[in-house]
């Protein structure tokens, strides 16, 4: 009986000794990969983490092809060359929601939007220096900005989600009516305009990184389409007016001679304001300049000029269309002209080190441009913008003898854009902000474009997955 | 007074002399059927008290008056009466008496009376596989028991194995049963285990069985119980076979005329079709008539393989120590040139009794084992598709070696044929080594604290060390491009537990008895790795020894990672009248890969078995010997899922900034779920164990319903949360299905015994939830064979439907003539490409055309085995089936037409369609339609097989001469295992797998090892 009770009494003694240690001894650890545990702990992680969010840019399906195939096909100045599943729908304007550059876009955008919320949400809460700190955010915010108004003026309403997403979250989001998400892009552009470093401070090999003049360019962009779309306040064009005053007039940014412009010798040059990098292999490398070449010159052959447009540039203009486009290929004349704006003598196959141009500087003076002509028609300043850019390409100036009315000056603007930023990925949404976007189908095209054209189609495996989703009229 | 006093002792006298003529001194011995002697049997003369026992060798000695009767009998025996009339001298032999209702069965954490059992537990002792060659402890189960299907996923020695008990439950997570060796639960890796240590096996199939391990009870749990010592007698054994393996079946190839014919067919074919890449005839009609047969690469690459088995064990012991020494060595070379297995594994199992309330003990094992491996199963790219389906693509006009003795480089001629590298050179010049050491060390204590309360605490450890030392030399095909490559890995697997049971037996009186079982374990398991590449070689002499000379230096990796589990546990065993069985158990898991949300689950259990044999109203059936019902409800689980999934992982990637500087980003890859627990099966099971004539017939027969559900499952969300699925706990499957197993003594009659055992299962698996998903696409099929994402997932994962469901095209026929294209308005197809039907009518052949064209699943499993012995003669055939699965056949796309066309083809396709009206099955040469489109039905065979698995005819010497004074016995025999199979299935053999480490790639066959025929001949010695 005594040993019995010692028996039961030691027994007794290990169970609750082992109930007391159990917790720990359940807890995983991770041990070979980070988590959110043990990330976010210092400087570096931040950073780190940053360039997780630029990191998605570089992709093919997004930044560095995407980006611009959905802007320029269902534009007027660039047509499909070899046919390839889902451009030749987006060439004539036919998509559906089953388009699968459509569908990058989307999802694209939303990834980016993910990593930048998982930044903004953790960043803040590490301690080191405020205004690096603050610079970072900045870039994060910048860049969910960037995504958001790319899914706004694409797809219109779309899903507002501003924190990291959680298992316990709302995994089937509705979408969120334009207005709060043109609120939320403002709110974050200007934290960024206010946080980040201007461009002067960020050296030659962080070049690449937002800075306060980018958010600014941004934030001109930005009004200016709201000002354009049902979400419109009176001030837009006043605000889109002074963020282009406030990047002029920094002084950080000029004008350099076109070539210099796309040179990658030159490239992040003075005229840069915020481009995706590029480099070459083991770093990931430009797919564009392959894109466009011709077979001869072992290209893709994947899109050519339109011919109107080609002939389309005034016989002074020899700069700009002689880097932009051209017909010869060796020493054989091809039928087509192709775009040869992004060259790379130092090309490797699918890699070049054209960087993708977001923003810069020709494009402010252009904004400021467009801004003055709808707030003051009669303003003559509003010819120095356009003006500074046809001087740079050698054409001659405009005044309000060759540009009486407001709606001259659009068109004139329409026509500028096209010279100056053929190619970009810029098309559809200048014509779309200009309210050109019709016109230009019918007079170039002689399509007469239905409404629900002036916006994607949700994805279809997003609308099946998803049923708070509605989609967009008419797709 | 002295006169009677005289007659009385005379009378006395005369009665002990008449009783002394009667008595006799009788001699003998007690043996067993395989003349084995049987020592302590009890000898008695019938209605007398006179008696004996014999001696360690099965010796007697006895006074018996002449025309007595002896009574011999032995636990486990029947007893037997042998008139003794006038012999002196007696060999009795005694009967193993059937299905010992007191025999013991291990069931989890203890063991039980068979008659007391209210789960479904099945053994096998290693007297039914002891002549068998058997590499892997889990092959031993193959066919033997109802409900359980074993299937060589891997024929390669050392290959891997795939058991699934009573169905299929999981479909992302871990599918294998438990296995649990001497009392260490988790201890998989058969690899490194000799098989010829085992006692015996028990395989534990119900919820009543099962849930007392809980969390990882759900797919069955395997109890492996090694051979312990005996407390009677030492003895020392010796066992050796040694056998030669074939290949079963080989294809039949073209040769190289007969190829040589077909690419200029080929290449004509293409120069008519599509004139602007015509290309002349790759041979001359004066060269095509110069080849002759060539060179036949399927024989060139395989090869007659010797397999040998050495095992030497010393068991003993006395009334309180028992011992187990044993060595072994085992070595199968594979059919696959330079492929094999080795192991040599030394084991040493003690049992003690320490005092009267204290018993100690540990089982010991030690194994190094070393695969030398081969390139099968592989996803099969142009360059090292793989040994196997290289040799069958290389040009047989092509020698081994060249005039100068070096290998042929590549497959030519070039610009005709896939760029395919010498097979023989790959398979002989490239290191491919595996090697494992392995311990595996567990101890107990019991005290009995005080009558009928015993206390057990294990303490045990599994630790492995694996390299792998791999190199593909420069001067091969396959290791050109990166000019030889060189990796190095280790891995160190390491895991301890500790179980602490407490066990109370009380038998109240004859209505009550009780057995109360309470138990507490803990156990982690512990993983690190690390592993080292370079490429770019100057030599290849160093093979992977000199890994820095590589001027391609490759970064290396590591990893690291840990799980643990906590478990409490009960059981209670009632019996009542000792007719009315019931059995509760109930079991709490805590583990750590469970999310913070869900750390412990609970699992319990209920059984309850009526003996109706020991009911009164049963005497007036005389012909029914055993008769009990039984019936059980439970719920386990299984914790097969990836640790550290409840985690947000962040995964690295890159961004440049200007000017080229490379900066490294991380970024969140999934949805961290706090949450994520276990998957939980529920299952109900009814059954009967019927026994007849005396036992001599026996019958159990199961129906068993299972219900899992919270299956992980990767449930897609739409992609603006970011992330395009998430780890949930959601997905349901259903199992429900039928065993039989019946066991008789046919005959047994003195010299002559037939026995039969025989097994039977039919298994019905069912999706049932998706977490509202329909369907989704899965199966692994090669990245290279079909390159497009959309025509690349071979199965469909349905509600409704089982796992493993085929999933693709429907082969019609062959277009034969222009106008029958023209008239169905099939555009993109030309006479001689393959039709498939269009199923949904719109005109056009798409994803949307393909249906269930097959099923992995079987309709129902058997295993028949017979038992005959005559004198010392035994012979046992076993057969082993398969019936109405189908199997996946991806070869073909490579040995057909249809596919590519640029490699050697079977010979059947000399018979393909060269115009109108020549087949409607082989499409003309140049097709590659086939491939284009994507899975198609006929390359889904049917996979039904019966095979004679083992026949084996042994031998116990008799007892002559001297050689008996040292040896106690002497068997020998010869086996021969895979003897024929008798299948519709045109490949290697019907028992595949490519990708069996996914559940949802089933009986996939792609590049893998044939499986072979092997003949040993082995000889058993007891001393």
């Amino acid at each position: 009986m005594k040993t019995t009770n010692k028996g039961l009494l030691l027994l007794l003694g290990a169970l609750t000794l082992t109930g007391v240690s159990c917790e720990n001894f359940l807890k995983e650890q991770p041990y070979d990969f980070v988590s959110t545990e043990n990330f976010y702990q210092s400087e570096a992680d931040a950073v780190t983490a940053l360039n997780g969010v630029f990191s998605l840019m570089q992709n093919g399906l997004y930044y560095a092809r995407t980006f611009w195939i959905l802007s320029e096909l269902t534009g007027d100045l660039m047509k499909v060359g070899n046919p390839q599943a889902g451009r030749p729908d987006l060439d004539e304007v036919s998509y559906t929601s089953t388009n699968p550059e459509v569908a990058n876009w989307w999802t694209y955008s939303y990834l980016m939007i993910n990593r930048a919320n998982d930044v903004i949400a953790n960043v803040p809460a590490i301690s080191m220096d405020a205004a690096r700190r603050g610079n970072i955010e900045g870039n994060a915010r910048f860049l969910r900005a960037l995504a958001y108004f790319d899914l706004v003026r694409s797809y219109g309403d779309v899903p507002l989600l501003t924190k990291p997403t959680g298992a316990d979250g709302n995994l089937r989001p509705a979408r969120t009516p334009i207005k709060d998400v043109y609120s939320q892009i403002l709110e974050d552009l200007t934290f960024a305009e206010a946080n980040c470093f201007p461009e002067n401070k960020i050296t030659a090999g962080e070049k690449g990184r937002v800075s306060s003049g980018a958010a600014a360019s941004l934030l001109a962009k930005v009004y200016l389409t709201r000002a354009s779309s049902p979400a419109a306040e009176a001030t837009d064009y006043q605000s889109a007016l002074d963020a282009t005053n406030r990047v002029i007039n920094s002084k950080i940014y000029a004008l350099v001679s076109y070539t210099n412009v796309f040179d990658v010798a030159t490239e992040n040059g003075p005229e840069h304001i915020f481009s995706v990098q590029f480099d070459l292999p083991p770093n990931a490398g430009n797919i564009t300049a392959r894109m466009h070449l011709p077979s001869s010159l072992d290209g893709n052959q994947a899109f050519y000029v339109e011919e109107w447009f080609y002939n389309s540039f005034a016989p002074a203009d020899t700069i700009r269309k002689n880097w932009t486009m051209t017909k010869r290929a060796g020493t054989q004349t091809l039928a087509n002209a192709y775009y040869v704006k992004f060259r790379d003598p130092l090309r490797q196959g699918n890699n070049a080190r054209n960087n993708t141009l977001i923003l810069r500087y020709a494009d402010v003076l252009l904004m400021q441009s467009e801004a003055l002509n709808q707030l003051d028609p009669a303003n003559a300043a509003k010819f120095d913008g356009i003006n500074a850019v046809r001087t740079r390409a050698g054409i001659s100036k405009l005044s309000p003898a060759t540009t009486p009315t407001k709606e001259d000056f659009i068109t004139a603007l329409v026509n500028e854009r096209g010279w100056e930023f053929s190619a970009e990925g810029l098309r559809r949404f200048d014509l779309l902000r200009l309210g050109r976007y019709k016109e230009v189908q019918k007079r170039v095209y002689n399509r007469t474009i239905d409404d629900k054209y002036l916006l994607y189609p949700i994805p279809q495996t997003e609308i099946t997955l998803n049923p708070n989703l509605v989609q967009n009229p008419g797709f | 007074m002295n006169q009677i006093k005289l007659l009385f002792t005379a009378l006395l006298w005369l009665l002990f002399l008449a009783a002394e003529a009667q008595t006799r001194r009788l001699s003998g011995r007690v043996l067993d059927a395989q003349n084995a002697p049987l020592p302590g049997a009890s000898v008695l003369v019938k209605e007398s008290t006179v008696g004996t026992a014999t001696d360690g060798d099965g010796n007697f000695t006895i006074n018996a008056p002449a025309n007595a009767v002896l009574v011999v009998s032995y636990t486990g025996y029947l007893a037997k009466e042998v008139k003794v009339g006038q012999a002196t001298t007696l060999n009795i032999t005694l009967e193993e008496s059937p299905q010992m209702l007191n025999d013991v069965v291990v069931v989890g954490y203890g063991t039980q009376r068979k008659r007391d059992l209210t789960g479904a537990i099945a053994s096998i002792s290693q007297t039914e596989v002891r002549n068998l060659p058997i590499a892997r402890a889990d092959q031993i189960l193959q066919g033997r028991i109802s409900g359980v299907q074993v299937t060589q996923t891997n024929a390669e020695p050392g290959g891997n194995i795939s058991i699934r008990i009573r169905g299929t439950n999981s479909i992302n997570s871990g599918n294998e049963p438990l296995f649990v060796i001497d009392g260490f639960p988790g201890a998989g890796d058969l690899n490194s285990i000799n098989p010829s240590d085992i006692e015996s096996i028990e395989v534990l199939k119900d919820a009543s069985a099962t849930a007392i391990y809980g969390s990882r009870g759900a797919n069955g749990v395997v109890i492996v119980t090694t051979k312990k010592g005996s407390s009677k007698q030492s003895s020392i054994n010796f066992e050796a076979y040694h056998g030669v393996q074939n290949v079963s079946k080989r294809y039949d190839m073209m040769n190289a005329n007969e190829f040589a014919t077909y690419l200029n067919d080929v290449q004509s074919l293409i120069n008519k079709e599509t004139p602007a890449s015509a290309k002349a005839l790759p041979y001359t009609p004066d060269q095509i008539a110069a080849l002759g047969e060539g060179t036949n690469w399927q024989k060139e690459v395989l090869r007659s393989a010797p397999i040998s088995n050495y095992q030497l064990n010393f068991l003993g012991g006395n009334s309180d120590t028992r011992y187990n020494l044993s060595f072994n060595y085992f070595n199968q070379q594979g059919i696959v040139i330079n492929s094999g297995f080795q192991r040599g594994s030394v084991r040493f199992n003690l049992d003690k009794k320490v005092s009267d309330k204290i018993n100690v003990g540990f089982t010991a094992q030690l194994t190094r084992s070393g695969e030398n491996r081969a390139l099968v199963n592989t996803a099969g790219s142009t360059e090292m598709g793989g040994v196997i389906l290289d040799a069958m693509r290389f040009n047989p006009a092509l020698p081994v070696r060249d005039q100068a003795g070096a290998y042929t480089y590549l497959n030519g001629p070039a610009g005709y044929l896939e760029l395919v590298g010498n097979p023989v050179a790959y398979a002989n010049k490239v290191k491919n080594q595996y090697n494992n050491l392995r311990g595996l060390f567990n101890f107990f204590a019991d005290y009995e604290i005080v009558k009928g309360l015993k206390l057990r605490t294990t303490a045990g450890t599994d630790f492995n060390y694996a390299t792998l030392e791999y190199y593909v030399p420069s001067d091969i095909y396959a290791g050109s491009n990166s000019k030889g490559t060189a990796t190095r890995t280790f891995g160190n697997r390491y895991s301890w537990v500790n179980e602490n049971t407490l066990t109370y037996d009380r038998e109240f009186n004859k209505s009550h008895a009780l057995t109360l079982l309470g138990g507490l374990t803990f156990q982690e398991f512990y993983n690190t790795d690390f592993a080292a590449s370079n490429s770019n070689f100057f030599t290849n002499l160093l093979e992977s020894d000199n890994i820095g000379i590589g001027a391609n230096v490759l970064p290396p990796t590591s990893s690291r990672s840990k799980n643990s589990l906590m478990s409490y546990f009960g059981r209670a065993n009632y019996r009542f009248r000792d007719k009315y069985l019931f059995t509760f158990t109930m079991r709490a898991d805590g583990s750590s890969r469970f999310g913070p949300n869900n750390k412990w689950g609970y699992f319990p259990s209920g059984a309850f078995a009526w003996r109706v044999i020991d009911e009164p109203f049963m005497k007036s059936v005389p012909a029914v010997s055993d008769l009990k019902l039984r019936t059980s409800y439970g719920i386990t689980g299984n914790q097969e899922i990836a640790s550290y999934s409840s985690f947000a992982r962040y995964t690295n990637n890159a961004y440049t900034l200007g000017g080229g500087t490379r900066v490294i980003g991380l970024s969140p890859n999934n949805i961290p779920n706090p949450g994520i627990s276990w998957e939980s099966t529920s299952s109900l099971d009814f059954g009967l164990d019927l026994g007849v004539l005396s036992n001599r017939i026996t019958f159990t027969a199961d129906y068993y319903y299972k219900r899992t559900r919270d299956l992980l499952l990767n449930v897609s969300i739409p992609v603006s949360t970011g992330y395009s699925t998430v780890l949930l706990n959601a997905g349901g499957v259903q199992n429900k299905g039928i065993e039989l197993s019946v066991n008789s003594i046919n005959i047994n009659s003195g010299r002559f015994k037939w026995t039969t055992a025989a097994n039977f299962s039919a298994n019905r698996n069912k999706v049932l939830d998706l977490n509202g998903e329909y369907e989704r696409f899965v199966g692994t099929s090669s990245g290279s064979l079909f390159p497009s994402a959309s025509n690349g997932a071979t199965s469909v994962l349905r509600v409704g439907e089982p796992i493993g469901s085929f999933y693709g095209y429907v082969f019609q026929g062959i277009w034969q003539t222009q106008d029958e294209i023209s008239a169905s308005g099939r555009t993109g197809v030309r006479p001689g490409d393959p039709r498939y039907a269009d199923l949904n009518g719109d005109g056009v052949l798409d994803a949307k055309d393909r249906t269930i064209i097959g099923r992995a699943q079987p309709m129902f499993i058997y295993g028949l085995t017979n038992n005959l012995s005559l004198g010392g003669f035994n012979l046992n055939i076993f057969l082993q089936g398969v019936q109405g699965d189908n199997i996946l056949n991806l070869n073909r796309y490579f040995l057909e037409t249809g596919g590519y066309i640029n490699g050697n083809k079977l010979q059947s396709q000399t018979q393909r369609w060269t115009g109108p009206g020549t087949s409607n099955t082989i499409a003309k040469a140049n097709s590659t339609l086939r491939r284009g489109t994507g899975v198609t039905s006929d390359v889904v065979e049917d996979g039904s097989f019966l095979r004679v698995k083992t026949v084996s005819l042994s031998y116990n010497l008799p007892k002559l001469g001297a050689i008996s004074t040292v040896l106690k016995s002497a068997n020998v025999y010869v086996t021969a295992q895979n003897l024929f199979t008798f299948t519709r299935y045109s490949g290697y053999d019907p028992e595949v797998n490519s990708f069996g480490s996914s559940n949802l790639s089933q009986n996939t066959d792609f590049n893998a090892y044939p499986n072979v025929r092997t003949f040993t001949a082995g000889i058993r010695l007891g001393l």
